[in-house]
């Protein structure tokens, strides 16, 4: 196997070398260089059960030093006083008080924007932290409908529901890709696809997403990644929105996607305000490929811009 | 899924078997309240009706776990039920100390420092400090204990 740069005795296949150099450029470096450097710890309060304020003073007084995350007011990043203690192994957490979820994912549902009383689908929801977001954000009124293909992934996401004290999700499990075939519509749509993760290409984890990673992987899952927006655009209502969000960087899983489902549908791509985050432009252009020229209203998150995971985030109305 | 959405009065009655073992009121009409064929009370928002019913999609579950019903009038709720009554709950209540929270929250049997108005071998809440940690059965040995009712689930395994 040819083999490119070697981290940490890991050799980096020349194939995501190359195919990376492409997309990010010079700064595919900096990619590499997150490796090295672990993503801060993030925490979003459960405002269904308890204040931001509460949960602050509870972890305060165990140890944990925790920074407002800019661009959600409910989410906080925390430091735990040693090496042993993370937020995840506290009386706090078991108790539903929060969710760790890392920074960048917040904002999918920020983006969304989803209010009390409305209709939202969370197409590929497990294991359930947007979806959790949601409903929070909705102050537990209106419906979630949290649906995932695989029932073993639901029982994350049923669990974390049900820890979090989330009264308006209804769980189901279909195919995404069939979704519109149920024949009801919803305000909001969020489309968290699978995807290959490369923007979690950040501190210890990153390695085992280089490992896993292929270099075909990102064509199939765009194949699939566009049904999914599909049956998606099909279950929406003429006034609603779509997110649509990945935690990769490939512009095959992201913009190409996205540019299919605009010129298929003639839908719009709505500017995403995020205060706070620092982000860059969608890509209008990959290799020899024209995305229409709205495509820089869409976001990108790279790992080494807020110390968080990478992300692709784009809104889409009619 | 197999549920049933429970009329008017039988809300009512869930809401009586509420005030009756845990001395507080609360209001069930707001939710959509349903019970499982093992017994199992759940609530959900009224919105969430309109979507029972797809076509292609396998229904899950509805909502939050609030309790189950039990022989004898009787009602064990699960964390989030117990959660919800916490503030308002008059009796059958257990408050244990802050060094007994580890023990509990690990599957363990714990003394309570304070009985409010418990029936021995009834399901009671279990506090502790400004925390709801869930339920439990009075049981009286040598001294009073409450027997651990925390799903394995929801332990702490640290």
């Amino acid at each position: 196997m040819e083999t490119g740069k070697t981290l940490n005795r890991f050799k980096v296949s020349s194939k995501f070398e190359a195919t990376y150099h492409e997309i990010l450029q010079e700064d595919y470096e900096k990619l590499l260089s997150c490796l090295s450097v672990e993503p801060r710890q993030c925490i979003r309060v459960n405002t269904l059960k308890i204040s931001c304020e509460h949960v602050c003073s509870m972890l305060e007084k165990r140890g944990f030093s925790l920074e407002r995350v800019p661009w959600f007011e409910h989410a906080c990043f925390v430091t735990p006083p040693n090496e042993e203690t993370t937020p995840g192994k506290t009386l706090e957490h078991l108790l539903g008080y929060f969710y760790t979820q890392d920074g960048s994912s917040l904002v999918p549902a920020i983006a969304l924007d989803p209010k009390p009383g409305e209709s939202v689908l969370d197409l590929c929801a497990a294991p359930g932290s947007k979806t959790t977001q949601i409903a929070a954000m909705m102050e537990n009124r209106g419906v979630v409908v949290a649906n995932d293909k695989s029932i073993q992934r639901t029982k994350a996401l049923r669990f974390n529901l049900q820890r979090c004290g989330v009264v308006n999700a209804l769980v189901t499990s279909c195919d995404g890709r069939a979704f519109w075939k149920n024949g009801v519509k919803f305000d909001k749509i969020l489309v968290d696809a699978p995807c290959t993760g490369t923007g979690k290409i950040i501190g210890r984890q990153g390695l085992s997403v280089l490992r896993m990673w292929r270099r075909f992987a990102a064509q199939r899952l765009s194949r699939l990644q566009k049904k999914l927006l599909d049956s998606a655009v099909r279950c929406l209502d003429e006034h609603g929105c779509i997110v649509y969000s990945t935690c990769s960087l490939d512009p095959r899983e992201n913009e190409e996607v996205v540019d299919y489902v605009v010129r298929k549908h003639g839908m719009k791509i709505a500017r995403i305000e995020i205060k706070g985050l620092k982000h860059s432009r969608g890509m209008t252009r990959f290799k020899n490929k024209e995305f229409v020229k709205e495509m820089e209203r869409a976001i990108r998150i790279y790992p080494w811009q807020n110390r968080t995971e990478g992300f692709f985030v784009c809104k889409l109305v009619y | 899924m197999q549920t049933r959405v429970l009329s008017r009065e039988e809300v009512r009655e869930v809401e009586n078997l509420i005030r009756e073992n845990y001395g507080c009121s609360i209001d069930l009409t707001r939710f959509i309240v349903m019970r499982t064929k093992e017994d199992k009370i759940r609530i959900s928002s009224k919105e969430v009706a309109r979507y029972l019913n797809m076509k292609k999609a396998r229904v899950l579950t509805v909502g939050l776990y609030l309790g189950k019903l039990k022989r004898n009038r009787k009602i064990q709720l699960s964390v989030e039920g117990a959660q919800m009554l916490g503030e308002v709950a008059t009796k059958n209540v257990a408050v244990i100390s802050p060094e007994d929270v580890h023990t509990f929250l690990k599957g363990g049997n714990v003394e309570p420092v304070k009985l409010l108005n418990c029936e021995p071998n009834n399901f009671v809440l279990v506090k502790s400090q400004e925390h709801v940690l869930g339920t439990g059965i009075l049981r009286k040995g040598e001294r009073w204990y409450v027997e651990n009712l925390l799903p394995k689930a929801r332990r702490m395994l640290w």
